[in-house]
């Protein structure tokens, strides 16, 4: 005991001396720069003198969110982080793989038995929202003046959206958020059948290269069983409650101040009457309601051409293929609104035992490079490994991770972008590129707001049982008739009781915005 | 009379007891009893304390106790929305069609079984039978979904071919129940031929011995004694089976339909709308409300029945 105790005070002796360097100096990197990202200790976590080195070292869990990967490198990481953090925050960390469908569960039953539970990922799978409501998780300013400064740094362009009731719940690893709609497409295909693919396509230029596609034998997209609403991947728009616009909806968030039940446009009516012609013209699958291929799949095979989605400068990486060079092009303008922030969350799980360690930890996520690559990422050489003649982007080929089961998770983004290493394709123009990307983007009129639907679950779940029945084949253009069948959809999602929701969205967004 | 008088000197003895004494004698039994009765209270009484969860706006943090009340609130939305006369329509029909289906083709199935001769080709037939019982429903789904495809399936490509056209099974709504009952019947009817089976194996064969030399057929045989002394075990699945009328296969109306929109008016059931409303906002008040309905639902179910059948029958009642 005598022995462990003089350790750990020479230690804050020793660390007391080094703070004492560059203290003042906060280095924490500005976002708008493009500082060269692994250059190791940069910034101090917290203030001096906030963290408590003669005590024992207490273990911060973390989650890790990914599919079935086998992550059997989990230990050796935590191994190769502990060391850092002993060291800066006295602290151990503990890496908990979380398989995607299970993290609600996990979470909120963990909470509720007590379990141990630190640092979780909100916002991915139940809205931030839901889980405040819920008391899941921390409000955590007090934290953050305190112990969490090199946090609200890199997050202060988004530190609005990161509110709820003014509150700031959790800390966002999109902290470059904009996003706008986009196709992305086999531009291998595109060359070959002269496929005209350009930012800024309209709904009839995509109807003419199905036309193309369609004289190849090829499809242009697919929509499966699905009920999000693909036009926002056209036209942009802030939509409340999700990605089919439960609360309603801003056509022009930009401008717009009136929220409006977005499947009552004429808008929208435009473009189920183009999807409708892209499956009478025979561009789409014909069974593609009861298709449970995925379009990824398809897409790879080659068996259709692209596909709409979020356009974000590293969205293409998913979409890769063996077969053929991909590409994306931009439809929408890009926006900033509060949805893209609050995907990727971390926060403190209301049962945290010591929530100032587990902000410790999340301040040294923020502000070291190397423990923010570490646990994005694994060991160098064993998990990943570096493209040469690049500097920072590494691959997973031809590394013992190629198979993603040393160390992967597919839905974690931790600390600062800009700190962050990149996968290849991405090259080091990235760092530039998200950036610019960032500012060239419009600020929803809604950023920073979130409507709290828990006083309106009857409507919303009336609401959520319409677009589900209704939506998917006005999605696939399966209609007869699109104008009688928007009409049912929107009668329908009256009487479930959307204009109710819709006004006290409105409402409570009029005092947001009188704030 | 030796037989008659133990008892009653046992009863006196025991009487002269006392109370205790009585207690001490029937205490091995009792302890025999304690790790079943232990169970059934950790089980199945101690989780009833759940139940207030209904009837609270839960709170993760503060737990199932501390939780404030919220009334009936997480009740309305069963029965605000205008979804809940079709569903509690779609759940209540079809589980009454099937309970009785279920009951006139598992007794069929069990008679033709029991006149199979030879062991090796009964235990074939019923495993065959049993099989469907087995599958999952995603399995199931896609069977389905083989013979059914709009492209590809087996079925509509012989129908394209006989007649010109086929109809887009996953569109249209007249063919679900059909599809549906089908699909119930062929997975369920194994495991109640099975249930009835041993009721008729348990028969005393010399009623069939005598009712043949009497010159009966083999129809009347049936109608005159199997049926009827099938009749306890009829009416005891029947109550049970009430017991489960609010709830729902869900496998089978979620995944076999494929979870079709333009379906959803023949095969929206309470569980499928508890699922669809609730996969966003998880509450756990709201799907602890519908699940508290199910079960009152059922528990009236049996009760009524039970109290109807032992007014007509006393000695078939269930309680």
């Amino acid at each position: 005991m005598k022995k462990v105790l003089a350790l750990i005070l020479a230690m804050v002796m020793a660390l007391a001396l080094c703070a004492c360097g560059p203290s003042g100096a906060d280095n924490s990197n500005p976002p708008s720069g493009n500082s060269n990202p692994p250059a190791g200790n940069s910034g101090e976590p917290g203030g001096e003198g906030v963290i408590n080195f003669d005590e024992d070292p207490y273990e911060v869990s973390i989650q890790f969110v990914g599919l079935f990967e086998a992550n059997n490198d989990v230990a050796a990481v935590e191994e190769a982080l502990n060391k850092i953090t002993l060291e800066k925050i006295n602290c151990t960390v503990d890496i908990v793989p979380v398989f995607i469908g299970d993290l609600p569960t996990t979470t909120s039953l963990g909470v509720a038995g007590g379990e141990k539970l630190d640092i979780v990922v909100a916002g991915l799978t139940s809205p931030v929202s839901g889980m405040v409501s819920d008391e899941l998780i921390l409000p955590l300013d007090d934290l953050l003046a305190e112990r969490g400064q090199a946090a609200l740094e890199v997050t202060k362009n988004v530190a609005e959206a990161q509110k709820i009731n003014g509150k700031t719940y959790g800390i966002t690893g999109c902290s470059f958020a904009a996003v706008s709609g986009g196709f992305v497409y086999n531009k291998t295909m595109a060359a070959e059948y002269g496929i005209d693919m350009h930012d800024g396509m309209t709904l009839a230029d995509l109807t003419a290269a199905g036309e193309i596609l369609k004289e190849h034998g090829v499809y242009l997209t697919s929509f499966g069983n699905s009920y999000q609403c693909n036009y926002k991947f056209i036209a942009g728009g802030e939509y409340f409650g999700g990605a089919s616009g439960e609360y309603g909806g801003m056509v022009d968030p930009a401008n717009d101040t009136e929220i409006v039940n977005i499947y009552d446009t004429q808008e929208m009516r435009d473009y189920f009457k183009a999807v409708k012609t892209w499956n009478d013209n025979g561009y789409l699958p014909a069974g593609q309601l009861t298709d449970t291929t995925t379009i990824q799949e398809y897409f790879n095979q080659g068996y259709l051409f692209g596909t709409s989605t979020a356009y974000t400068v590293n969205q293409l990486a998913s979409w890769l293929s063996p077969n053929f060079e991909s590409g994306i092009v931009r439809i929408s303008d890009p926006l900033l609104s509060t949805s893209n922030v609050t995907e990727f969350m971390l926060a403190i799980a209301a049962n945290c035992e010591r929530p100032d360690k587990a902000m410790d930890l999340i301040n040294l996520i923020y502000s070291d490079a190397e423990v923010a690559n570490l646990l994005q990422y694994g060991i160098e050489g064993t998990d990943y490994a570096p493209v040469e003649g690049t500097e920072n982007v590494i691959t997973y080929d031809g590394t013992p991770n190629a198979d993603h089961n040393g160390y992967f998770a597919s839905f974690v983004h931790y600390g600062n972008p800009l700190d962050l290493k990149i996968v290849a394709p991405l090259t080091d123009s990235y760092y530039e590129d998200v950036v610019a990307f960032e500012n060239s983007a419009k600020k929803s009129t809604a950023f920073g707001y979130t409507f709290d639907a828990a006083d309106y679950s009857t409507e919303t779940s009336a609401i959520s049982n319409v677009l589900q029945e209704k939506l998917p084949m006005l999605n696939a253009g399966q209609v007869q008739d699109v104008d009688k069948a928007v009409d049912e959809l929107v009668a329908a999602l009256k009487t479930a009781g959307i204009d109710d929701v819709i006004a006290a969205n409105q409402a409570a967004f009029d005092a947001f915005r009188g704030q | 009379m030796t037989i008659k008088t133990k008892p009653q000197a046992a009863g006196q003895t025991s009487v002269k007891r006392g109370p205790l004494k009585t207690f001490l004698h029937w205490l091995p039994f009792y302890l025999m009893g304690l790790p079943g009765l232990i169970y059934l209270f950790i089980n199945n009484y101690i989780p009833l304390a759940g139940l207030q969860i209904a009837f609270k706006n839960f709170s993760y943090s503060k737990g199932m106790w501390k939780s404030p009340w919220n009334n009936f609130k997480n009740f309305e939305f069963l029965f605000k929305s205008k979804d809940a006369f079709i569903m509690i329509r779609n759940t209540i029909l079809y589980n009454v069609c099937w309970i009785i289906l279920g009951m006139v083709l598992g007794v069929a199935a069990a008679i033709l079984i029991n006149e199979v001769i030879g062991k090796v080709k009964k235990k074939f037939y019923m495993t065959v039978i049993l099989l469907p019982y087995l599958m999952s429903a995603v399995i199931i789904a896609y069977l389905v979904f083989a013979y059914l495809s709009p492209t590809s399936g087996l079925f509509t490509n012989m129908l394209k071919n006989l007649m010109g056209k086929a109809p887009d099974f996953y569109q249209e709504t007249v063919w679900w129940p059909f599809i549906l009952t089908f699909v119930n019947q062929w997975k369920g009817i194994g495991f109640g031929m099975i249930l009835y089976l041993s009721s008729i194996l348990g028969i005393d064969p010399s009623l069939y011995e005598a009712a043949t030399l009497d010159g009966a057929t083999r129809w009347q045989q049936h109608r005159k004694i199997t049926i009827p002394l099938l009749k306890p075990t009829l009416i005891m699945l029947f109550i049970l089976n009430l017991g489960q009328i609010f709830r729902s296969d869900f496998g089978l109306f979620y995944q076999v339909p494929m979870s079709q929109g333009a379906l959803f008016p023949v095969t929206q059931t309470i569980d499928t709308y508890v699922y669809r409303a609730l996969l966003k906002t998880n509450d756990v008040g709201m799907s602890s409300a519908a699940s508290f309905i199910q079960s009152i639902v059922g528990f009236i179910f049996i009760v009524t029945a039970n109290k109807i059948v032992s007014k007509v029958d006393k000695s078939s009642a269930l309680f």
